[in-house]
Order: C-alpha cells, then structure tokens, then sequence
C-alpha cells in the first residue's frame, strides 16, 4: 500500500523532517530511506522530493550546505533540521496525529 | 553547467533539461542542476540503472514547476516583494505599451468622417440673385475682360494700360497716356458701373467656375475649382484654404481704374461720370465681401480707400465739380455701407476650421474627436498656409503617407501623445469660436481704442501661447492675424464718414454763397444725421478757415490738435490692403505686425479745398503708398 495524494502532501514533509531528526542527510538518501523504513508506503516520487526539500528550508525547518568533492566522496547537498526545528520536538507541532505518524514510521 | 563524466548523458541532459525548465536565475538554476546531478550520481552508485533511476525521478515539467515554486518561496521575503514588484510594473509597461501601440495603430487607421461639404455651405452663404439679371458677375466679367484684365491678356502689357495701372495723378508723365486708354475703353468702364449695379455679385464660389470664366481666370483655375469639387470628400485635402478667389484681384484693378477715371471726370468737369464711377467703385467693393470671406474684406476696405481718397482729391482740386443734388448723392454713396459689413464677420474663418477639424480629427459621433497626427494631411496643410502668408517654399508639400521610413513610423508613434496633448475637437472648435467673436467684437471699436485692438492680439497670444501652444497648436498657427483687420474696419467707418462730412460741408457751402461753415454743428441736422465724430479723440471733427484755407480735421492718433495742417498730413495713406493679410505664423518674432510701423504723429485732415492736389502728389515713401493705391 502506498499513501499518495493530499495526505502524502501532508506526510511527506513531516517524513523527511522526521528522518533529519537522526541527522544530517543527503538528498537520495532521504529517498532511499523513506522507501525504507516505510516498506514502500512513503514511496515519494523522486522529482517531488527536491520542492519539499525547498519549501522546508523556505520555511526555516530546515537548512542545507554544499559539500564539495573530495577524493573519498562526490560532491553532494547535506540536508538537516535548523537547531530551533530540532529543540522544539518536530511532530508535536507540525502533525495533527503524532501517533498515526509514528506508527507509520515505526 | 560543465559536462560530469561520472553521469551518463542521457542524465545530465535531464538535469540540465530540469533545471532550464525552472526558469529561475541563473544561480538558482545552477544550484537545482547541482543537486539533481547528485541526486543521480547516488542512484547509480546504488546500482540503478540510468532507465530506471530516469524513471524513478519523474515527470521532468513537473519537477521543474515544483522547483521553481518552492526556490522562489525559498528567496528572501524582499526579493519576493521586489520580484513580484517588477512582474507587476513589466505587466503594467507591457499593458500601456499595448495600449498606447493600440491607439496608434487606431488614430493612424481611423479615417476621418467628412460630415458637411464645406464648399457646399460657402456657396449657401452667398447672396442669391432673384434674377437672373440681379447677378453682376456676368456683366463683371465682360468688363474685366474688355479692360484687358483677362489671365494673359496682350492689352494688359500696353503702355497705356501700364500707365492706367499705375494711377497717376493729374499732371504727372503717365497722366495722357492713362487718361487716352480710359477714353478708348469708355464703354467697357459703363459696363463695369452697369454691373456695379446690381444687386448681388452672383458669383457662384465654392462650384465650379463657369467655362466662360477661363479666359479671365484661367484654364488652371476653372481646372482647379472643378478638382477641388472632386476632392473635397477626401480627408487630406482642404477645399477651403485652397477656394480660388481670383475675382478680388481684378475687381481691385478694376476699382482703379474706376477712381482714375473719377479724376479723370473731374478734370473734364463731368460731374455724372465722376459720381457713378464712385458710386461704382464703392458698389464693386460691397459685391467683394459678398460670402464674408475675410480676405475679400480687406479687398472691399481697401477699394474704399482708395475711392474715397481718390474722390477727395478731385473734390478738393476741383470744388465746383458737383451741384448740390449730385453733393447728396456722392454722400449717400459714401453713407451707404450696409451696417453688415462695418463689423468684420468671420463666419467663412470658423467654417474654414471647422472644415479644417473634420479632416484633423476622428468623429465620435457626437461633435468631438481626437486630434490624428497625419504628416499625409498636415503636410499639404502646412504648405498651404505657408504659400498663404508667402513664407513658404514655392513648391507644395506633399508626401506619401504609406511609406514606412523613421519618419513616417516616428509620427506614428507620436499619434497617441499628439492626440493627448492637443485639445480635442469640441474645445477647439469652442476656442476658435470663443476668439472669433471676440475679435469680430472689437471690429466695431474706433480708431482711438487701438490699444484695445493691440492688447486683443497679446492676449490672444498668451492664450494660445506658451504651454497652450501645443494644446491649441492649430488656432494658434492657423487663425489669421485679425486684428489688423479690426483696425481697418475702424479705419473703413472713419474714412467713409470723412467723405460724407466733406460732402455735407460742400452742400452747406452751396447753400451759403460759398462761404465754409464754421462749426461742425452747423452741419446738423440739415446736411448730417449726427455731428461727426473725430475717431481718434471722440470729440467732434474739427473745421475751421476760410476759401482756400477751409480744412477738416482729426487730431490723429496723437490726440494733439496741429490745427489740421494738410501739408503735415501722412494719414490718408491706404496702408491696409489686402496684400497684408498673413497668417499668425508670419508675424515678426518680435510679435509686432508688420502694418503696425511707425506713422507720423500728425493730425489727419480730411478734407482741405486748395483747388490743386499738391497735398496728394508723393513726396515721401508714405505719399508714395498713397498714390499707387
């Protein structure tokens, strides 16, 4: 089962947010991640990932740095929650049903 | 974005497709391009395949419209302000310009709507004969053409033709020889007072020109009259500022004459001749203001002058001339102005800009319009009025006004400002109509208000000057120079009343064993209607002396009582002709008018019986003027 439509416009952000409280993440790593941990439930469209990615930082949740290529790795964006997002207890705030998240999430 | 050898092209080419389609600046585009290069670099690196990790990224416009939304979301609240700022300002330029190109594009296409036919309505204004016998002009016509004044006429070169021309006067070397041409066409002169009198002129003006006018005026002219019917629905042309008035030429050659002839009377002592050629020469000038047309005015006015000038002359030289029942008579010629045309009237200039406008502006329908900026129209308009007031080049303006040079796309594009800018077509209608009548109102002013006439014209300069100079661009630059013809109006009532009173002091004297009166008064009620008043102060005209040395006089236009000295006298001079009409457009740029140079402050005598005509025969340039007529 994948959950799509008006409620993945609402679950995916506090998804990702969710993920970015562990850490740091990059942009495919969060894709592969959701995939993941949701057994293909949260299965985002790729493309639609990005936006989100772009509206959380509009909206200060979030914020991102370019790391430059090294010889070790490629150079990629680092996405991760701002310290405000982080302190404040994510879910408790931007979901009206934690738990139902939560459970999704596991 | 340089090319990643570590990325497939079919995926670079995605992501450079991506972010293109975004359509955001170039840094936010190259940041997108950036992140999805890794994002596919990391999908390979997981063992997708390009198809599939192609395919797992989605729909690329999708994305892109996705992307671009939330990068601008991502912008500062004011760069987002400042963006939408300038969207909204491009928009609005973007509108008005369509707007603005839009009405060009209309003004430019918007033809005219001819509603009247002016030539129609000129010829309506003419008086119409209750006979056919009523109308002069064929009788004119015989006698301009018997007195050689036909276009090319061989009789027109010969020497005593030359000398009649010129109007000499008694005694001087051309005398014989233009008094031998007058007898020889002695009966063409009858035909010319048997035309005089009838009452209407009957020329038909504004139609075509009868083909028995051509050896007159013309072939061109008749030509021209018929092109000008043809023409006259199309927008471009201006039937009224090109109307032929070719008979004021020869009507004025033929008014000297007439007064050469007076003289000529006068010194064989035919009384009757030299009554009904001033009887004539005053009727010819009523026939040339038949329609109002201000330029045939200025022609009437000046027959007058001459007339009157040429008769007191005679009267003076010759003070037994006349009985007292031929006296009346010469007087009541000279009292027989109708009241009409002792005021201008510029109805013919209002319906010539009116005309004007109809071809200049668009027609809503409702009697306004839209000034159009048409250099096809403005240029024949402008050559027009130039070749009018004689500063124009010889040849006419005219171009054609499809061609899409610079300029032609420069006037354009003009259109809409000069639509704005010029005031529309109602308001100048009411500004031309408004200023008509307030120069046709100070016609009726006498000579010593010339101040007044002055202060009209600045102020009327003023208004339609400076900043309203654009607004009211075509009364400004086409309304003739009016005031001049003010003056001369009061210069016309002045000088026909002048004759009278010397007349009605002829009379008295008959009356009285040859003694002169003594006051003006004595004129009164007997002789005059009403004691005549010197325009210059307002007073009663001055008279005083005895024999040789009787004399009447006004103080001129210095107001200063020389005792009407005759020899001082420069004041008879006919200095406002009809060659001196001009548009406003040709007045000095100093504003002063060329007929307004300096005169000899001196009294203006206007009648001195010396039995000679010394005081007539030139001896400045002034005298000279008032010789040639």
């Amino acid at each position: 089962m994948t959950i799509e439509g008006e409620f993945l416009r609402g679950a995916g952000p506090v998804a990702v947010l969710k993920l970015l409280e562990r850490g740091e993440m990059y942009g495919y790593e969060i894709v592969e991640a959701l995939e993941r941990r949701t057994d293909g439930v949260l299965a985002l469209g790729q493309s639609t990932l990005y936006p989100m990615l772009y509206n959380l930082e509009a909206k200060g949740f979030v914020a991102a740095r370019w790391d430059e290529e090294t010889a070790a790795r490629p150079p990629k964006t680092w996405h991760r929650l701002t310290t405000a997002m982080g302190a404040l207890g994510l879910t408790r705030h931007v979901w009206p049903n934690p738990p139902a998240l939560a459970e999704v999430l596991r | 974005m340089t090319a990643d050898p570590a990325l497939p092209a079919e995926l670079g080419t995605l992501c450079e497709r991506v972010a293109r389609l975004t359509r955001l600046r170039r840094a936010e585009r190259a940041d997108v391009e950036r992140e999805l290069r890794s994002h596919f670099r990391e999908a390979l690196a997981a063992g997708r395949s390009p198809d599939d990790a192609a395919a797992a990224f989605g729909d690329p416009k999708t994305a892109a419209r996705d992307l671009r939304a939330a990068a601008i979301a991502k912008r500062s609240p004011i760069d987002r302000t400042l963006t939408q700022t300038l969207k909204f300002t491009g928009l609005a330029a973007a509108a008005v310009t369509l707007a603005y190109g839009g009405f060009a594009a209309y003004l430019h296409l918007k033809v005219p709507v001819i509603s009247f036919d002016p030539l129609e309505r000129i010829h309506a204004s003419l008086a119409a004969p209750a006979m056919p016998d009523d109308a002069a002009w064929p009788v004119y016509r015989r006698a301009f053409l018997a007195l050689g004044l036909g276009i090319g006429d061989a009789e027109d070169r010969s020497a005593g033709a030359e000398a009649a021309r010129n109007a000499p006067l008694p005694g001087s070397e051309e005398w014989p020889a233009a008094t031998a041409w007058l007898d020889a066409h002695a009966d063409a002169l009858a035909t010319l007072r048997d035309a005089a009198r009838r009452p209407v002129l009957g020329l038909p003006l504004g139609r075509e020109f009868d083909a028995a006018d051509a050896p007159l005026f013309g072939d061109a002219a008749v030509q021209a009259s018929r092109d000008a019917i043809a023409t006259r629905n199309d927008p471009r042309q201006f039937p009224t500022l090109g109307l032929l008035l070719p008979h004021l030429s020869r009507a004025r050659a033929a008014s000297k004459l007439l007064a050469l002839d007076a003289m000529h009377a006068g010194e064989t002592g035919d009384g009757e001749r030299f009554i009904a050629d001033v009887e004539a020469a005053l009727r010819l000038s009523f026939h040339m203001q038949d329609g109002r047309f201000l330029i045939g005015d200025l022609v009437g006015i000046a027959i007058r002058s001459l007339v009157a000038q040429r008769a007191m002359a005679t009267l003076e030289w010759k003070p037994d001339l006349l009985d007292g029942a031929q006296l009346a008579r010469l007087q009541r010629a000279f009292e027989s102005m109708p009241d009409d045309l002792r005021r201008m009237n510029l109805s013919c200039e209002r319906l010539m800009f009116e005309d004007i406008l109809q071809r200049l502006y668009t027609d809503d329908g409702a009697g306004n319009g839209t000034f159009r900026l048409d250099r096809g129209a403005l240029l024949p308009l402008i050559g027009m009025v130039e070749s009018m007031s004689g500063t124009g080049a010889a040849s006419p303006r005219t171009d054609d006004p499809r061609r899409t040079d610079p300029v032609f796309v420069a006037t354009l594009l003009s259109g809409p400002v000069a639509a704005f800018t010029v005031a529309d077509r109602r308001d100048t209608m009411a500004f031309v109509d408004r200023w008509c009548a307030r120069f046709e109102e100070s016609s009726t002013l006498p000579l010593r208000d010339l101040s007044k006439f002055h202060a009209l014209s600045s102020e009327f300069e003023a208004e339609a000057g400076g900043r309203a100079s654009v607004r009211f661009l075509l009364p400004k630059s086409l309304m003739p120079a009016v005031e001049k013809a003010s003056l001369a109006c009061a210069r016309d009532r002045a000088t026909l009343a002048a004759a009278a009173a010397a007349c009605a002091a002829m009379r008295w004297r008959l009356d009285h064993a040859g003694a002169w009166p003594t006051r003006v008064e004595d004129l009164v009620p007997g002789y005059l209607a009403a004691v005549p008043e010197d325009p210059w102060s307002g007073t009663p005209v001055r008279m005083a002396g005895e024999g040789a040395a009787f004399r009447i006089w006004s103080v001129g236009e210095d107001g200063i009582d020389d005792a009407g000295d005759p020899d001082a006298d420069d004041l008879n001079v006919s200095e406002l002709g009809a060659s001196t009409l001009a548009f406003r457009g040709s007045i000095a740029a100093d504003g002063t008018p060329a007929y307004l140079g300096d005169r000899p402050k001196v009294d203006w005598v206007w009648f001195a019986p010396r039995g000679n005509l010394e005081r007539w025969k030139p001896r400045n340039p002034h005298r000279g003027d008032a010789v040639s007529g």
